[in-house]
């Protein structure tokens, strides 16, 4: 990692010498091309994938949630760990904000704001665990799944909900991300604030970067005097708060909540925090903003041209793959 | 001297408590029929948690069972609905689940990328492809011979539960006893040293891929006999209890270390759980909710001595 840079010397994929200069630059500037790319075709090839309609209605509010569920993961990665529970902290959420409104007739934003709390309780409770009682977060996060999952069941018990197949509808909702406030549509001020609040908490705050310097080196960190357990928690609970707004975003944009609604999140929001690594050389607010919307935009403009929605799993598998291997290159061309 | 005696018995002392509290709480729990269910539940479970601990003793991890599973169900139904012979099938789905791993387990040694990354994305691309082939509806197996594989008996012994010990006593020697699996052992605790003592790394993780494929096929195989079809999400359910008993597996016999034994005794524990529970009626919402207690509680136990926090390589 230390070695200065030697463009001479060639580096070896997969067992082929390839030039350091010809292999730089598509890994420098191709996601940025891609991306330009695939916009260019889809708005040459979906008719009705720029109308505001298409772009206010599905693309920002698809957008909002993966961006914010994205970013949740993306903290937790950044110091070195991973968050298995960001899609079950958004359907928990979801769920309460859905039953207080339906029916507690509470207001939207009281009941978001009880949904996030819940949330946030899911991500101390993991920080808490990895930080300061040292389980691997893989184990943590993967029991919150569990204990979460029969949480949610109380919860639906108590709220009335019978049996798991059953569903809560809230269809006075489903405009919300779409009202037009100050000129931009609801999602688009959602993803706006919430993209320069995280670039703010994690980039520019001190803990930010503490966070940063354990996720590099957690050994450097703690001889350096940092608070690494201190730290570690607070990536989680940023993770519980970001995916649970995700879940109230989620609820109010397919109108019902049900049991496992938000779990399919999981992959994506696992996927997404890399594939934006991958295109920057390193994690950062922005390239999981980036890749966020590169994903949402591919699907979106897929499902327009007819393409079944389950194939969108492939895709992102065949984008993470790429992502990964896009990564170990770079590795290896700065470091080797 | 307690804290290391926690450390290192707490979890199974717990497991046997709590197998005490099972028998308390219901008579027929240790019945003969129970037990065989018990077995028979826990086959699947174990099967693919014994082929990922393979993978996890070689220091890989490998979550691709999850798309291995669903699209060798699709393709089992598929292929005995085509009128091919029940055996030829099931070698087949075990071949190319075979070969899977084989593929994963190269993408990953040969490039030397992350496992835990790639196995993800493998998941991702045969679940797509199970959709492809199975168009995402319930395929259901009505042959007789092929059923009756899993629904025969010896005695009052299901054959599952027969394959279940065969399958534990054959791993069991091939990682504990064998040469090879020391050497797999080996290359889990350092690939370094390993090389340097004269082995091929990469081959044994290769080779650890390959057979945890090969348990991945055989375990979708019981899986889809078992419940006559290939559901669109049967490998998904299977994601999270695979690893679950896995790394309960890391919490007992050799702690903090994958295991076999350990995997078992995991599985046998979930398997419990879900047994009991439906034995004494108790609310759904309990199941997951004492199943995450019994994780955390179990690997709490085992990581009280030196509380360091843990992190993933990505």
């Amino acid at each position: 990692m230390n070695q200065p840079l030697s463009p001479s010397r060639p580096v070896r994929i997969a067992g082929i010498n390839v030039s350091r200069k010809i292999v730089s630059f598509p890994i420098r500037y191709g996601f940025l091309l891609t991306f330009v790319l695939v916009i260019g075709v889809l708005v040459a090839v979906a008719p009705g994938f720029l109308s505001p309609m298409n772009l206010a209605g599905n693309v920002l509010a698809e957008a909002s949630i993966l961006v914010t569920i994205s970013l949740g993961m993306t903290a937790v990665m950044l110091g070195g760990g991973v968050d298995l529970s960001v899609g079950a902290v958004a359907g928990i959420s979801g769920m309460t904000m859905a039953l207080l409104v339906s029916k507690a007739g509470w207001g939207i934003l009281a009941a978001s704001l009880v949904g996030i709390a819940c949330g946030t309780v899911a991500g101390v409770i993991s920080g808490v665990l990895v930080g300061y009682v040292g389980i691997s977060p893989f184990i943590a996060t993967l029991a919150a799944i569990f204990w979460i999952r029969g949480s949610q069941y109380v919860i639906a018990a108590t709220g009335g909900m019978q049996g798991a197949g059953t569903s809560i509808y809230l269809s006075n909702l489903t405009g919300y991300l779409q009202q037009v406030v100050l000129g931009l549509p609801t999602s688009a001020w959602i993803v706006l604030i919430t993209v320069g609040l995280a670039h703010l908490s994690l980039e520019k705050t001190q803990s930010g970067r503490q966070l940063r310097f354990v996720g590099m080196n957690i050994f450097a960190a703690l001889y350096s005097g940092l608070s690494v357990r201190r730290l570690t928690m607070y990536s989680y609970v940023v993770s519980g708060v970001l995916s649970s707004l995700a879940g109230v975003l989620l609820v109010i944009r397919q109108g019902y909540v049900m049991m496992g609604t938000g779990e399919s999140y999981l992959l994506n929001a696992f996927a997404v925090p890399i594939i934006g690594m991958a295109a920057f050389g390193q994690l950062s607010v922005f390239g999981t903003t980036l890749a966020a919307f590169f994903v949402v935009f591919i699907v979106n403009g897929l499902s327009i041209l007819g393409m079944d929605i389950s194939f969108m799993n492939v895709l992102t598998g065949v984008l993470l793959f790429i992502s990964v291997v896009l990564a170990g290159i770079r590795r290896r061309i700065q470091g080797d | 001297m307690l804290r290391t005696l926690i450390t290192k018995h707490g979890v199974l002392f717990v497991t046997i408590l709590f197998w005490l509290a099972c028998v308390i709480a219901s008579p027929v729990f240790l019945s003969s029929s129970n037990i065989m269910n018990l077995l028979v539940q826990m086959t699947v479970l174990t099967t693919v948690g014994i082929g990922l601990t393979i993978v996890m003793v070689t220091g890989e991890i490998d979550l691709s069972y999850g798309g291995t599973v669903a699209l060798g169900a699709t393709l089992l139904a598929k292929l005995i609905g085509g009128e091919w012979p029940t055996a030829w099938s099931i070698l087949t789905v075990v071949g190319s689940a075979a070969v899977i791993g084989l593929i994963t387990g190269l993408i990953i040694v040969k490039m030397r990328l992350p496992s835990f990354i790639v196995s993800v994305a493998a998941m991702f691309v045969l679940d797509g492809l199970n959709f492809a082939i199975g168009g995402g509806t319930t395929l259901w197996i009505t042959e007789p011979s092929a059923l009756s594989l899993v629904n025969g008996r010896i005695g009052i012994i299901p054959y599952p539960a027969v394959f279940l010990v065969f399958l534990v006593l054959v791993t069991g020697y091939m990682l504990e006893r064998t040469r090879m699996g020391a050497h797999l052992e080996a290359t889990g605790q350092s690939v370094t040293a390993a090389h340097f003592a004269g082995l091929n790394p990469f081959h044994l993780k290769l080779l650890a891929f390959t057979i945890a494929g090969v348990l991945y096929g055989v375990g979708t195989t019981i899986q889809a006999l078992r419940m006559s079809g290939a559901m669109r999400f049967a490998g998904q359910d299977l994601l999270l209890p695979v690893m679950t008993v896995a790394y309960f597996g890391q919490t007992v016999f050799r702690v903090g270390r994958p295991n076999l034994w350990g995997t078992v005794l995991g599985a046998l524990l979930v398997a419990s759980l879900e047994n009991i529970f439906s034995l004494i009626r108790a609310h759904f919402a309990f199941v997951p909710i004492i199943e995450g207690l019994v994780l955390v509680s179990a690997v709490s136990l085992s990581a009280m001595r030196e509380r360091r926090i843990v992190q993933i390589q990505m």
